[in-house]
C-alpha cells in the first residue's frame, strides 16, 4: 500500500459544477514506486490534468489519489499537502508557469529553501542542479524571463531537481530543447531512475522516448485511461496505437514495414540497437 | 528584390552584454520560400524572428527590410503582411475567449461583422479547435493553445508567416496535420514561411535551411542538402534524420549502405531486397 501511487475512481472537472466537460473520467490506476511510467495521448486528452493530481495541485472532483500513505481527495486541505509536495516534484509543460524569482539562481534556490534545507545546502543543491542541466553560468544572475525557451526549460528542471524529490513528474520535459539537451536530459532522468531509484512519471509526445526509457505506459484518450501496459505491448498492438491517435516510434515503424514486405522476425525491435542487430542478422545469414 | 532581406544585423539585449544575441547576420528570403531556422538553445533563433517581426529595436534600420521597406518608416504597412506564432503561445493571447482572440486581429481591418465571423469559424475549423471557441485561451491544453495561436495568424492571411517552434507541443499526428495545413495554405496563397524548429521532420517541409550558433550563421543551404549532411548536423548538435542514424549504426557493424540512398523509403527498399536475396 505504502509503495505506490493509486487512483481510485478519479473524476475531475475544471468547472466543478459541470460534469459534461470532465477532463478526467473514472480513472483507476496503480503506478508502482521506482518505476518509469510514460503518459501518452492526443492533445487535450488529459495528461497534464492527470499528473497534477499526484501532488495535489489539482484535487479530484470525486474519488481519491493515494501517494504512498498520503490521501488526496476533494476535501484535503492544502496545508496537509506540504509534506507530499516535498516528495513529489513536478516540472510543468510550460516552464514559465513555475518561474517567478528575479534571478535564475534565486529561482532554483527557492524550492530547497522552502522545504527547509539550510543556506549552505541550498546553494550547493542549486548550483549542482544548474550544472547537470548544462545551464550557462554567465546567466545565473539573469532574470529567468529574459532567457531563450530552452534555457527557461533547463532552469525549470533544475529548480525541481534541487528539491531532491522521490517522485519526479515531468510534463513534456524535452519540448523546446535542442538535440544535445534532449539527449542529456533524458539520460539524466534515466539515471535518476536507475541509480537513485526515483519514481519517474513523464508525459511525452515522443514515442521513441517511450520505447527507449519507460517500463510502463499509460494511454489517455478523451479524459479516460484507455490502457496501462508496457511499451512493448503497446507498440505490438497496431490498433491500440492507431485508435488513440498515437504513432509508432520510427524504429518500430521501420520494422513493421520490413515485416509487411516479407522480412520476418519474432520480436519487434524497440530501439535502434535492436533494429540494427535484426538487420545485421538478416543480411549475414 | 527579395521579400525579406536581413543584412549585417547586430543585436544585443543589454548594453553591457559581452555577447551579441545576433552577430552580423546577412541573408535573404524570396517570396514563396519556406526557410527553416535551426540551432542550439540560446543561439538566437527567436531573437532573429522577432527582429523580422519588428518586435525588437534595431539600431541600423536598414538591416531588416521587408519588401524593401524598413520598420522605422513603414511599420504599419509591414505589420499587415506578417504574422508570427510565438514560441510560448501564452504570450500571444489577448482576448478572453478563443473566438474573440482569433477575431481580435481582424477587428482592426475594416472587415464587416458577418465576414469576420465566417473567417474566424473557418480558421478555427482548419486547426480543429472550433468546438473550443467559447473557452478561455489560458485554460486550453498545451497543444490546443498552439492550434489556436496558428488559427489567429491564418485568419489574417498574411503574406509572411513566422513560426517559432509552433508545433512543439502537438501530438505526433497533430504535428503532421498542422504542417500539412501550413504547406497547403502556403501553396494556395503563395505565402512565405520562416519556421524555427528543433525537429528534423519539420525541416523537411522547407526548401532552405539556416543554421545559427552563438548568434552567427554557420550555414545556409537547400534543406535537402543540409539534411543529407549528417556530419554538419552532428557537429552542431542538431537532430539527424532517422534513416541516417540507422545507416550510421549499420556502418558500425560493417554493413555498408550505398551512398545513393537518400531517404527512409530507399533504405527500407534496400534492406528488404538485400535480406531477401541472402
Ligand atoms: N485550466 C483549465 N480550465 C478549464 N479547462 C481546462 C484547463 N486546463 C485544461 N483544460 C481542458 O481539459 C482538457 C485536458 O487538458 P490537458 O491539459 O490535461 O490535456 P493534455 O493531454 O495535457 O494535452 P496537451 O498534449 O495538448 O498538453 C482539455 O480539453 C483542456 O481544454
Ligand atoms: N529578453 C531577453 N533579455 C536578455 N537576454 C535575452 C532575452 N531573450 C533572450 N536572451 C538571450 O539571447 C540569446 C538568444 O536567445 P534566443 O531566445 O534568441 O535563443 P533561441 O535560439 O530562440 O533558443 P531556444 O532554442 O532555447 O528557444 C540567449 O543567450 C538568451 O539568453
Ligand atoms: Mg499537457
Ligand atoms: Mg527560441
Amino acid at each position: 500500500m505504502g509503495d505506490s501511487i493509486v487512483f481510485n475512481d478519479v473524476n475531475f472537472s475544471y468547472h466543478s459544477n459541470d460534469l459534461s466537460h470532465q477532463a478526467l473520467k473514472d480513472i483507476n490506476l496503480k503506478i508502482p514506486y521506482h518505476s518509469f511510467t510514460a503518459i501518452v495521448g492526443k492533445t487535450g486528452s488529459g495528461k497534464s490534468t492527470l499528473v497534477q493530481q499526484i501532488n495535489g495541485l489539482l484535487k479530484p472532483t470525486s474519488g481519491t489519489v493515494m501517494v504512498g500513505n498520503s490521501i488526496i481527495s476533494n476535501k484535503t486541505p492544502d496545508k496537509k499537502l506540504f509534506k507530499l509536495r516535498k516528495k513529489v516534484g513536478i516540472v510543468f509543460q510550460f516552464p514559465e508557469h513555475q518561474l517567478f524569482e528575479d534571478t535564475v539562481l534565486k529561482d532554483v534556490c527557492f524550492g530547497p529553501k522552502n522545504i527547509g534545507y539550510n543556506d549552505n545546502d541550498v546553494m550547493t543543491l542549486a548550483e549542482k542542479s544548474l550544472q547537470v542541466v548544462d545551464f550557462p553560468k554567465r546567466l545565473y544572475d539573469q532574470s529567468p524571463f529574459n532567457l531563450s525557451g530552452g534555457q527557461m526549460r533547463r532552469v525549470a528542471i533544475a529548480g525541481v531537481l534541487a528539491m531532491n524529490p522521490k517522485i519526479l513528474i515531468l510534463d513534456e520535459p524535452t519540448a523546446g530543447l535542442d538535440q544535445i539537451g534532449k539527449r542529456s536530459i533524458m539520460n539524466l532522468i534515466y539515471n535518476l531512475y536507475c541509480k537513485r531509484n526515483l519514481t519517474i512519471i513523464m508525459v511525452t509526445h515522443q514515442m521513441s522516448d517511450v520505447s527507449d526509457y519507460a517500463d510502463h505506459v499509460i494511454v489517455m484518450n478523451n479524459g479516460k485511461m484507455v490502457k496501462m501496459t508496457t511499451p512493448r505491448l503497446l507498440f505490438e498492438n497496431y490498433n491500440l496505437v492507431l485508435h488513440n491517435n498515437l504513432r509508432m516510434p520510427e524504429v518500430v515503424n521501420f520494422a513493421y514495414h520490413l515485416k509487411q514486405n516479407g522480412v520476418s522476425f519474432s520480436k519487434i525491435p524497440l530501439n535502434i540497437k535492436e533494429l540494427t542487430t535484426l538487420i545485421v542478422n538478416k543480411l549475414h545469414r | 528584390m527579395s521579400l525579406i532581406s536581413v543584412s549585417h544585423l547586430i543585436y544585443k539585449y543589454n548594453h553591457q552584454d559581452t555577447q551579441n544575441a545576433l552577430d552580423n547576420i546577412t541573408f535573404n528570403v524570396d517570396e514563396g520560400e519556406w526557410l527553416s531556422i535551426i540551432g542550439p538553445n540560446g543561439s538566437g533563433k527567436s531573437t532573429l524572428v522577432k527582429a523580422i517581426d519588428g518586435l525588437i529595436h534595431i539600431n541600423n534600420e536598414n538591416s531588416v527590410l521587408i519588401n524593401g521597406q524598413s520598420y522605422n518608416k513603414n511599420a504599419n504597412q509591414i505589420r499587415s503582411q506578417i504574422g508570427m506564432v510565438f514560441q510560448n503561445p501564452d504570450n500571444q493571447f489577448i482576448a478572453s475567449t478563443v473566438e474573440d482572440d482569433v477575431a481580435f486581429g481582424l477587428e482592426n481591418r475594416n472587415i464587416d461583422f458577418n465576414k469576420m465571423k465566417t473567417i474566424v469559424e473557418q480558421s478555427l475549423k482548419l486547426v480543429g479547435m472550433y468546438e473550443y471557441r467559447d473557452s478561455k485561451p489560458e485554460n486550453l491544453s498545451g497543444g490546443q493553445k498552439q492550434r489556436v495561436a496558428l488559427a489567429g495568424i491564418i485568419s489574417l492571411k498574411p503574406r509572411i508567416i513566422l513560426l517559432d517552434e509552433a508545433t512543439s507541443m502537438l501530438d505526433p499526428n497533430g504535428k503532421i496535420s498542422m504542417l500539412n495545413l501550413i504547406r497547403k495554405i502556403k501553396q494556395k496563397f503563395h505565402l512565405t514561411i520562416i519556421s524555427v524548429t528543433h525537429d528534423v521532420n519539420e525541416v523537411e517541409y522547407s526548401n532552405q535551411t539556416l543554421i545559427l550558433k552563438h548568434g552567427k550563421i554557420i550555414n545556409k543551404a537547400p534543406s535537402k542538402r543540409i539534411l543529407l549532411d549528417a556530419n554538419l548536423l552532428w557537429k552542431n548538435g542538431l537532430d539527424i534524420p532517422f534513416y541516417r542514424k540507422l545507416i550510421y549504426q549499420l556502418k558500425q557493424k560493417k554493413i555498408h549502405v550505398p551512398s545513393s540512398i537518400v531517404s527512409e523509403k530507399e533504405l527500407l527498399k534496400w534492406v528488404i531486397q538485400s535480406s531477401l536475396m541472402t
